[in-house]
């Protein structure tokens, strides 16, 4: 009996330990804190303003499914963000051929708008999605609502845009 | 009596002529809208504006060739819908003259998107939809504003607005 608790105890140990240093992945999806760090990232130039100082508002805006996907970074390299990009997300899909920046944002300043960052590790270690955008039966007020958001995520301050040395791209 | 004068351009901001909307059927009302209409071309004609402007449409094509392909942006964006490709191009023609010009890009939806930015937590957000519906959300300083209105027969009078405050702004901003 008393090994069995302990066996139960020392997954959950370690499954708190790696969300703390985030090292590895969670078993189920679970949602990140106001502290932590999320990572957007950027497969065309038109989602960035033209002096590559700020992502543009669409930078943000939320696909047709409403899980806006972004990557858990709190904690990483640098090297290792653009690694996980590379290795994960590039050539997965139309548009993916290279990464030309990202967005990395506070948690908190998705949390001040209302939305939710759930780190599902699903299609890869790391993987979230950012969820609770705002409903409307109205297509024209949920798409205003929605522009705002973005408009103002592309503007906060804290969110800061990072670009690779040179363009990321698949490994031959 | 006269009522069509030189009133619609953006407010707060001088020198800006945009398209007659007098409705004044005077022949005075519209000899008025006829001079400004000459003044407006003689001003686009200009080496400067015609190239600006120029510049923004060629800029809308390489944008229409981008966004043709489903998932053009890596995120799985629609392709750029060809009726509001063409409200675009209305939009950006009745533009005043010496209005700022935005950035352009398509959105995940297939519509147009216009973005101006004129620094720090000043900026207007644009989407021409293929119905000439805009979608726009604008924010100043801490303030941050958001609408929905029609292109009929000139650029939205909200979002005429929206472009004159924030260039008020930016240009009290700059002479600080």
């Amino acid at each position: 009996m008393c090994s069995r608790w302990a066996n139960w105890l020392v997954p959950r140990q370690r499954s708190r330990h790696a969300e703390h240093s985030g090292e590895t992945g969670f078993a189920a999806p679970c949602e990140l804190v106001a502290s932590e760090l999320v990572t957007r990232f950027i497969y065309s130039e038109r989602r960035m303003n033209k002096l590559c100082t700020r992502p543009k508002p669409d930078a943000f805006y939320p696909p047709p499914d409403d899980e806006l996907s972004v990557v858990h970074s709190t904690g990483l390299r640098d090297c290792d963000v653009w690694e996980i990009g590379r290795r994960h997300t590039l050539g997965s899909q139309s548009g993916r051929d290279k990464i030309c920046g990202r967005a990395d944002a506070p948690v908190k300043a998705l949390i001040e708008r209302k939305l939710r960052a759930i780190r599902d590790d699903n299609p890869f270690k790391r993987h979230t999605s950012v969820i609770g955008w705002p409903e409307s039966t109205d297509a024209d007020q949920r798409k205003q609502l929605r522009k705002q958001i973005c408009l103002e995520l592309s503007e906060d301050p804290d969110i800061k845009l990072i670009l690779p040395e040179s363009p990321i791209i698949i490994c031959d | 009596m006269s009522t069509c004068a030189f009133a619609p351009t953006f407010e707060g901001m001088s020198g800006l002529l945009a398209p007659g909307r007098s409705t004044a059927q005077s022949d005075s009302a519209k000899n008025l809208d006829e001079k400004q209409e000459l003044v407006r071309m003689h001003r686009l004609k200009s080496v400067v504006m015609s190239n600006a402007t120029d510049r923004v449409l060629d800029e809308l094509d390489e944008v229409r060739a981008e966004a043709s392909c489903e998932g053009w942006d890596g995120y799985g964006a629609r392709p750029l819908n060809p009726a509001s490709y063409n409200f675009a191009i209305r939009f950006m023609n009745a533009l005043p003259t010496s209005a700022p010009l935005p950035e352009v890009s398509a959105d995940t939806e297939g519509e147009v998107a216009l973005d101006w930015i004129f620094g720090e937590r000043k900026a207007l957000t644009v989407s021409i939809g293929p119905t000439g519906r805009c979608t726009f959300a604008w924010v100043l300083g801490q303030r941050t504003n958001r609408g929905t209105d029609w292109i009929d027969d000139g650029i939205p009078e909200a979002i005429v607005f929206a472009l004159g405050q924030l260039a008020r702004a930016a240009t009290a901003q700059q002479a600080r």
